[in-house]
This record gives structure tokens, sequence and C-alpha cells, in this order.
């Protein structure tokens, strides 16, 4: 399997396609990095590379490992002999491997400029690298089901539609389950009444305060909204990215998870395949 | 005698189509061996299968003594290369980094060899030209080059000279003859230009329905197809007496007909006969072309099927 990583890195360090989103992000970074108010804080900009870097790792995926199929050099590595699982595993670290350098690209002058410019990070360091490390698997997760989607479907443009499709749904009813769950447990609510008067019409105004919230999610739904948006990478995302993460083991394992199942998945569907 | 190659009752059904029908082939060592057979045949997807892209539904086949159920059977594949309908090539690459590729990916010790490679099919003048500029001949050539990367003792070449032009088929079959005659290396070939075909092959297989018709080798082609005479006469033994005092060569193929190889005067043989006591009654000139040899062995089998 070296051998096939060692080729593909090779081919990956020309891909255009890739250099353009490191150039992009990079260019993203320094500009957050220097447009940013000195009162702001580093967490605000740092944890939000887990957004594009989701987006970009299935491209990326995508792009580079249905080259492969559209061209049909996937057959050169199979006639020499190499084992579909090997060809499978090593397609998944490219993916791997183009979105940590993508995410890499967008860190760096946030860890140099960023940090020159409004301090260092207020929580924990510990804390940051933690967090660091889930939004990692995060993406490493997006990546096995974008490997997933075009080693299954044999084709490049299948593969980035039908995953960027998903990716927008998914985040969609993630941001949907997020708003759910930030609905607050009491709210302040006024009531106008209307009072005829014998010179007019007259109103007056009686405040409620801290009544239930009829829109509050509670109990049982509410930990299973939790565990969806824990479970989803695109949850996951948004609460990396707005610094909500409240459970720091659970996303972890989720991702893990979700690259288990998707990865061997995955190889049991290719090794069956008729390739053409 | 030694076979790189032996498929043994091959069976692949898509669906509820089954494009091989317990197919059985052997490929001798150091043969040019060509798989002769219309559009779907079985031709690609024997390939396809030779070359592990796709799975057999049923049935077996052994390369190099290796059988394709035995988890060995990756390593004998490293000493096969393939060119399987279009040739595998990256198109955003050049012909030197697409060799490059394929040096890295079969994990060859250095990138020595690949300036020859791309002298022996022709593309060492094309620099930095990225494969989705070539025209179609070009991007073959490199198909074919990719295929002998890591130097392999069997080819498979489907359908090789698609799109090349006269000269460029003309340096396909001397390049095929080149690999089989100076490196031993063993060729399976299949080809819609039989014509093509008849200047390479040492043995063939004739291939109809998923099945293997026949498979003969280039000698007892070129006797099958050999021009003759074929007559038809009352007394076959009387004309072979004929003949041998002619010192004619001939072959009695019934009880009343025989082929004539040697060249002959028919009004004088009429007149021989007559002599004896024997008639003849038919003379047709038999001059069999690979074309009607196949479509003669295709068209019997459909008949004896029926």
């Amino acid at each position: 399997m070296y051998r096939l990583l060692y080729a593909g890195l090779s081919r990956l360090v020309k891909n255009r396609l890739l250099w353009i989103f490191i150039a992009g992000m990079f260019a993203l970074g320094l500009m957050l990095s220097v447009i940013t108010k000195p009162d702001g804080n580093i967490e605000m900009l740092y944890f939000i590379f887990s957004l594009p870097t989701g987006v970009l790792v299935g491209a990326v995926a995508c792009m580079f490992i249905g080259t492969d199929y559209s061209d049909g050099t996937i057959r050169n590595k199979l006639i020499v002999g190499h084992s579909r699982t090997a060809v499978y595993l090593s397609n998944l670290a490219f993916s791997i491997i183009g979105s940590f350098a993508v995410a890499a690209a967008y860190l760096l002058p946030i860890l140099t400029i960023g940090i020159a410019r409004l301090g260092g990070f207020v929580t924990p360091v510990k804390q940051v690298l933690i967090i660091t490390g889930i939004a990692l698997l995060m993406t490493v997760a997006l990546g096995s089901l974008a490997t997933l989607a075009v080693m299954l479907t044999q084709s490049k443009a299948v593969a980035v539609v039908s995953f960027l499709v998903g990716l927008m749904a998914l985040f969609t009813y993630s941001l949907w389950l997020h708003s759910a769950l930030n609905q607050p447990e009491y709210i302040d609510n006024v009531i106008l009444t209307y009072d005829e008067a014998d010179d007019g019409s007259s109103m007056s105004t009686e405040y409620q305060e801290n009544i239930p919230n009829p829109n509050y999610v509670s109990g049982t739904k509410r930990e299973v909204y939790q565990f969806l948006l824990e479970f989803m990478p695109t949850g996951q995302m948004i609460l990396i990215t707005g610094q909500a993460l409240v459970n720091l083991w659970q996303p972890a394992v989720y991702s893990l998870i979700i690259i288990l199942v998707s990865t061997i998945a995955g190889v049991l569907v290719f090794r069956r395949q008729n390739i053409k | 005698m030694e076979y790189v190659f032996f498929a043994n009752a091959l069976c692949k059904s898509y669906g509820k189509y089954k494009a091989l029908n317990n197919l059985t082939l052997h490929v001798p060592k150091g043969a040019i061996y060509g798989l002769v057979g219309r559009n779907g045949a079985g031709k690609t997807t024997l390939i396809r299968i030779l070359c592990g892209l796709q799975l057999p539904t049923s049935g077996e086949y052994t390369l190099y003594g290796v059988r394709s159920t035995n988890g060995d059977i990756a390593k004998a594949r490293r000493r096969i290369g393939a060119v399987v309908e279009t040739p595998s090539i990256y198109l955003d690459l050049s012909a030197r980094a697409n060799l490059k590729q394929q040096f890295d990916i079969i994990g060859m010790p250095s990138y020595e060899g690949i300036d020859e490679l791309l002298e022996l099919v022709g593309l060492s003048g094309c620099g930095k030209k990225r494969a989705k500029n070539f025209s179609l001949g070009m991007r073959q050539r490199l198909g074919i080059a990719i295929a002998l990367a890591g130097n392999p003792d069997f080819l498979i070449l489907d359908e090789p000279v698609n799109g090349l032009d006269p000269q460029g088929i003309i340096e396909v079959r001397e390049l095929i003859l080149k690999l089989n005659r100076e490196r031993g290396i063993t060729v399976l070939i299949s080809s819609h230009i039989l014509d093509e075909l008849s200047r390479l092959a040492t043995h063939y297989c004739f291939i109809d329905g998923g099945r293997a018709i026949r498979e003969v080798s280039a000698e007892e082609l070129e006797a099958a197809c050999r021009k003759c005479l074929r007559v038809k006469v009352t007394s076959t033994a009387t004309l072979a007496s004929l003949l041998d005092s002619m010192s004619v060569e001939y072959e009695v193929v019934s009880d009343s007909e025989a082929d004539i190889y040697g060249k002959v005067v028919l009004s004088q043989l009429s007149g021989e006969l007559t002599k004896r006591g024997c008639e003849l009654i038919t003379a047709t000139e038999r001059d069999e072309s690979l074309e009607g040899y196949f479509m003669n062995l295709v068209g019997s089998d459909k008949t004896r099927a029926k």
C-alpha cells in the first residue's frame, strides 16, 4: 500500500484544485487575521476552519479520487496486483491529507498574525487542542463519506453533486436542530390590551417575566436533538464554529463510528464491484 | 506445454445477461494469442476478469499456475501488463509523468527505462504536452507504454490498433512482434481487424456467445484456410490413386469429395479419371480467409446449437 500512497501523494502535490483551495484558505485566514478588530478574540477566528474544511474535503476527495475513474487509471492499480482494500484505503488517506493541508493553510496565518494582533487563546490550550482534534476527526469523517460516495458511484460528477447536496441538506437540518436547542427555557412576554375609553381608544401593556417558552425542547426530545446534532458532522461543524461544544468525547466517538462504518462498508462493496 | 493463462468453464453474468458461458481456453507461453469474436462475444469481459477488474460468476482460471481463488493471484498479476479497451492514462499529466506514476505504483526502484519506453512507442518527442492534448493514436501508444512499465511477461491488449492510422498499425504490429520474439513476452490480443491479427497471431481462439468455439494454432488455421480445388467424384479411391501417381498433394474429406492442393489441369484430370471409370462431378476453387473461416465456424456453431 505504501507504493500507492507514494504514487498518489506525488500526484496530489501537483493537483491544481488542491492548491487553489489551499491558496484560498490561506487568503481567508490572512484576511480575517488582518481585518478583525483588536478587541476580538482569537478563538472566534480559529474554530471557523472546520466549516470550509468540511466542505472542501468532499470536493478534494471526489475530484482527486474521481479522476481515477474518469481517466480509467484505477485499472492500472488493480491490474498490477494491488488489492482492492489497499486501493480504497489509500484513496481515503488522500482525502484526509488533502483536507488537513487545506485546514493547515487556513490556520497558519491565524496562529501567527492572528495571535500577534489579537493575543493568545482565552480558552485553556488543552481544551483548544481537544476541540481541534474533534474538528479534524469530523473532517476525516466527511472525507470517509466522500470517499465512499466516489468509490461506489464510479463517477466524479455524480459523487461531487451527491456529496454536496447531501452536505447541504444535513447542514440545513443541523442548523434547524441547533436553533431548536438554542431556544431559551423561559421568555419574557409582553401583552398588549386595548381598552376603549370615552375619549377614544387607549392601550395598556402588561409585562410577563419568565414564562415557559412553548418552543423550548425538553426531555427525551432534547436528548435526541442533542445526539443528532453531535452525531452529524455538519452538526459538529456548527457547534465547533460557534464554540458551543458541550460534550467533548461524544462527537469524537461518533466521528470514529462514521469513519469505521463507512470505510468498512466501502471496502466490502468495492471488493465485489465490477470495474469497467 | 506450459500455459500462462488457463480459463476453465468461466461464466460471467450481468443480471440475466450471460457475457461468458462456460468459456475454456489456454494461452501457451510465448504465444501471440489472438481472440477473435464479434462485438459482444465476451472478449473484453474475459480480459477484465483476467486483469482482476471483475470477478467471474462461476468457474476459475489460473495465471502462471496460480488459481484465481488463491490469495497469491495478486502476486501473479504483477507479471502482466494490460490495455483494456481504452488506455488508462492521466489526462492532466504528460507522457513522462504518466510513466513515472506507473513506475511508482509498481514500485520500480528508479525511473530508469522511461526514456527507452517512450522511444519504443514513439512518444519521446512529446515533452511536457499533457495527455489530454494527445491524439487517439498517441494515447493508445502511451497506454501500451504504461502496460510495459513493469517489464511484464504477459501482455494483454484489447483492440490495440483502434484509432491508429496505417503507419501506427504497422508500428504497433512490429512492436508486438519485437516484444514477443526478442523478449519472449506472451501476448493476448483481441481485435476485430482479422487481417491484422492474421499477420501476428501464433494461436487463435474464436469466441461467440461467451464461449470459446475453437482454439487453433496458426499452422492449423493455415492448413484449414489453404487454397485448394475441391472436387466431387464418383470414386475417391480412384481419384486418390491417380493423384498419388501424379505426386499431387491432396486430402480426402468425405466419401465423394477431396481437396487438391497441388496444381492440376482440370481437363487433364477429368480425362484421366474417365479413363479409369470415374466421373468428375464438380470442381470448386476454395480460398478461405480468416473472416470466412470465422463466419463458417460461427455459422456452423449456430446451426449445431439449433
